[in-house]
């Protein structure tokens, strides 16, 4: 009995260790980049991390959710460029306050359609959210036109950038939008959100309403692109219909980085928060050594392929561990020997 | 051939498995299989019937002991080796795959054709016309596996595994989903195929009665050793079941827990209690129309594609339905979430299905009733973890409520999907569909004595089971469904094996 808790500890030791490898080395990477410019550690450099990746991780904390689903949405860049260029637009036509309610219906809106197709019309959720993605940009480079549309009232750029106990507000914001998400993934409906990504089968029979709980982070992500959008018109003073192209990749990416699986079932907020933080860190301490943009790209896509790997291999690990009492057994195909009889 | 005694084909010598980090599935089995008979290998869940299944197909390694194939030592490092030696096996699990037709499912990956060489339907069904010769009403080679019933997939998983001309047959509970007359007809292929071919079999089976009439020659496992080794005809039952329920120490704990089991609390049932459904009809299912009241098990048995399963599951809210269903004098609304709020409560045999099993027991439990508090309140974990103790210990559930649910047995973990579904409370509706598929005869007894208690506490109950002997041992009133149709209904104490078995026989007399 002691010897099997012990080998059990070593498994699981073994399976954890898989599951933080890609943290632990962008940790490191973050300690040997700050023996290079000691600066990197500083308040101020996290503080512009945070600035920097708040639009996309506002984002992934829809993404997350949709993840503990076992669903997600390629749509995030459309719905958040749609949403910028309408917030723009609307901002210069009747103000601030018509506009940001007006963009958060339209991303709403958005998640709506996107649930509809789903759930609905039985499309899954990676056709259905690639295709919605491009009409949503589509729709977007409609609005703009050829150019970006400028925001003469720059009160909503001050306003994301006040010093707010000298952190700016939209890191509040986006601390805000953190905090939610963390309350709704313990909800009754949060909860189950975890049954339907692990089996969804048994999530219905139980009484979760499956359809329901499903399209709720639909609708929830629609409302985060539309503020992401909106902070982009602020950062940017413009509504650009390019907003957000690489969001879903990087929305998915910063959750599974944390841990959250792509299989669904696992993972947690802060989990998605974190991993979202250590990809602005790599982005960061990449500027920081002066490694060219585009080399930049190349080493976040390996990144993403590796936590998507360990995440992989530490759930198989899982499955063995606790499978080997299972009683069906694994079938092998019986093959014939030669296609002729004797 | 006959089946005179010869030399042996394979000599199981001094077999053990042990899985780290000591779990000891196997221990010392050593055993003789013959060409020309059928030996049957019986054994509780967990005894290592499949373990050793397992290793005969090369699936696993035995940690200890040889094997001998012909009097020569063989090692079996993977399922090709065994291939090569000629054993082939049948798993309860069809792996065929339904978009193909039979005879591709035959010939797969075998073309008979150039890597790059154009593909041609005529070498499978060629091999496929050949071998299905033997097999009695065989499905034509061009059908989609897909559209054929349970019982014709399992004939042609017994032509895709009589196309390697194995030496050694094993079939693990091939027979499990056929009903009782598919199943006669199976095992006299069996027989022919040992007796006349010369075929090794192994016949992995649930049910004794099967394994009795149809083998030479009667195994059974008990905790991973041979308790039993004799020529059928010499066996008899008794001692057989006295293995399958775990001998002398399990029966007394079967009897302990079955005591401990205390009744839920009870609730008087109003008036129009119960349920009635009328005209109830989707696809596989004429318009049916039943009522079962409070305390009652009520049974619905045919063969496969009797339209039972989907019947229920129309009841559960499961698939679309027309025609009307009251429970407790309300017409049920047509969302299933709403159904299990009103406690009609549907559990799947698949356990897998059921339950969530990456989750604990505790998780489980309380799936169910996660739903009976408003969407965006945050659950107590403190109420959560005291319904999940009680539940487990009120029930007599083997595990802790934090454990793995994956970790406990198969009859356990249906267990649990039983016990929270009773623990809702009265009014409840039961709806079990196939609830004991593949669990052992210990398990089965554990489940039946909570099914029986929640029907005496006032819980109605619906089921179909695949095993006329559940339905027998369990229902009150049994109706016999054939084609979607209710071609008759029975009274206890007019139920039983052989009158369940008749009935489904008359029923297809009258619609053929």
């Amino acid at each position: 009995m002691q010897n099997k808790n012990v080998d059990d500890l070593v498994r699981s030791f073994k399976t954890n260790a898989l599951r933080i490898a890609v943290p632990a080395c962008i940790v490191i990477l973050a300690i040997g980049v700050t023996f290079v410019n000691y600066r990197f550690m500083s308040v101020r450099n996290m503080t512009a991390i945070l600035y920097g990746i708040a639009p996309a991780g506002i984002v992934g904390m829809g993404m997350a959710l949709l993840l503990f689903s076992g669903r997600f949405d390629l749509s995030v860049g459309g719905i958040a460029a749609l949403c910028a260029v309408a917030g723009a637009r609307l901002m210069n036509d009747y103000g601030l306050g018509v506009a940001l309610p007006a963009v958060v219906v339209i991303g709403i809106a958005c998640g709506a359609v996107n649930g509809f197709v789903i759930f609905r019309l039985k499309v899954n959720s990676f056709v259905a959210t690639l295709g919605s993605g491009y009409a949503f940009s589509g729709v977007a480079a409609v609005l703009s036109g050829q150019s970006p549309v400028s925001v003469h009232d720059l009160s909503w750029t001050d306003f994301l950038n006040f010093q707010l106990v000298s952190v700016p507000v939209v890191i509040w914001l986006y601390g805000a939008i953190v905090v939610v998400s963390l309350w709704f993934s313990h909800t009754v409906a949060g909860r189950s959100l975890y049954a339907v990504g692990a089996n969804e089968e048994a999530a219905r029979y139980a009484g979760v309403p499956v359809t329901l709980v499903s399209v709720l982070p639909f609708l929830i992500t629609g409302a985060y692109c539309a503020v992401a959008g909106m902070v982009t018109v602020g950062y940017n003073a413009a509504g650009l219909a390019t907003t957000g192209s690489d969001w879903p990749l990087t929305a998915i990416a910063g959750a599974v980085i944390g841990g959250v699986s792509i299989t669904g079932g696992e993972g947690s907020i802060i989990a998605a928060f974190i991993g979202m933080f250590l990809i602005g860190v790599v982005q960061n301490a990449l500027v920081f050594t002066n490694v060219d943009t585009n080399y930049q790209t190349i080493i976040l896509g390996f990144v993403i392929v590796l936590a998507v790997t360990t995440d992989i291999m530490a759930r198989k690990r899982l499955m063995q561990m606790s499978g080997r009492d299972a009683d069906a057994p694994e079938a092998p195909v019986v093959q014939p020997k030669s296609t002729q009889s004797p | 051939m006959s089946a005179a005694p010869t030399a042996p084909l394979l000599r199981i010598v001094d077999v053990g498995k042990v899985y780290p980090p000591n779990v000891r599935a196997l221990n010392g089995i050593t055993l003789d299989i013959r060409a020309g008979e059928v030996t049957a290998l019986l054994g509780a869940n967990g005894a290592g019937k499949s373990t050793l299944a397992r290793i005969l197909t090369g699936v696993e390694r035995p940690t200890s002991g040889t094997l001998h194939l012909d009097g020569r030592p063989i090692e079996l490092a993977d399922t090709r080796d065994a291939h090569r030696h000629g054993i082939a096996c049948i798993y309860q699990e069809l792996p065929l795959l339904p978009n193909l037709s039979a005879a591709e499912n035959i010939t797969l990956g075998h073309t008979g054709r150039p890597f790059l060489g154009l593909w041609s339907p005529q070498p499978s069904r060629r091999v496929y016309a050949e071998l299905a010769k033997e097999i009695p009403d065989a499905p034509p080679p061009d059908v989609l596996v897909g559209q054929l019933s349970v019982a014709q997939r399992q004939k042609v998983a017994f032509i895709r595994a009589l196309a390697a001309h194995p030496r050694l047959l094993i079939v693990d509970e091939g027979t499990s989903s056929l009903s009782l007359s598919e199943r006669q007809e199976m095992q006299s292929l069996l027989r022919s195929l040992a007796h006349a071919r010369g075929i090794a079999v192994i016949y992995i089976t649930h049910f004794i009665d099967d394994a009795l009439s149809c083998s030479d020659r009667i195994v059974a496992l008990l905790d991973g050793k041979l308790a039993l080794d004799r020529p059928s005809a010499d066996t008899a039952r008794a001692d057989v079941l006295h293995i399958l329920g775990g001998g002398a120490a399990a029966a007394t704990a079967r009897a302990e827990a079955a005591a401990r089991v205390k009744p839920v609390e009870r609730k008087t049932a109003g008036s129009g209690a119960g349920l009635t459904v009328t005209n109830l009809a989707c696809s596989g299912v004429a318009p049916l129309s039943f009522s079962t009241g409070v305390g009652e098990c009520l049974g619905l048995y045919g063969p496969p594609g009797c339209g039972a399963t989907e019947a229920l599951r129309a009841v559960a809210g499961l698939s679309p339905h027309s025609g009307r269903v009251d429970w407790n004098g309300e017409v049920l609304p047509s969302a299933m979430a709403q159904r299990v709020l009103r406690n009609v409560v549907y559990c799947n045999g698949d356990r897998a299905k059921n339950l969530i099993l990456s989750w604990t027991v505790a998780g489980n439990i309380n799936l169910l009733y996660l739903f009976r508090q408003a969407l965006l309140s945050i659950p107590s974990a403190a109420a959560a973890r005291a319904r999940a103790a009680d539940v487990v210990s009120r029930f007599a559930i083997k595990g802790t409520p934090n454990e793995a649910i994956r970790n406990l047995s198969g009859g356990n973990q249906q267990r649990v999907a039983v016990a929270r579904t009773v623990s809702l409370g009265l009014p409840l509706l039961l709806i079990g569909d196939d609830l004991t598929r593949g669990v052992d005869i210990v398990g089965r007894s554990h489940i039946h004595g909570l099914l029986r208690a929640a029907a005496g506490q006032g819980a109605a109950i619906l089921l179909y089971s695949s095993d006329p002997e559940e339905i027998a041992n369990l229902c009150d009133r049994v109706l016999v469904l054939r084609d979607g149709h209710i071609v008759d209904v029975m009274r206890r104490p007019n139920i039983s094996v052989p009158s369940l078995e008749a009935a489904v026989q008359v029923g297809r007399r009258a619609h053929a």
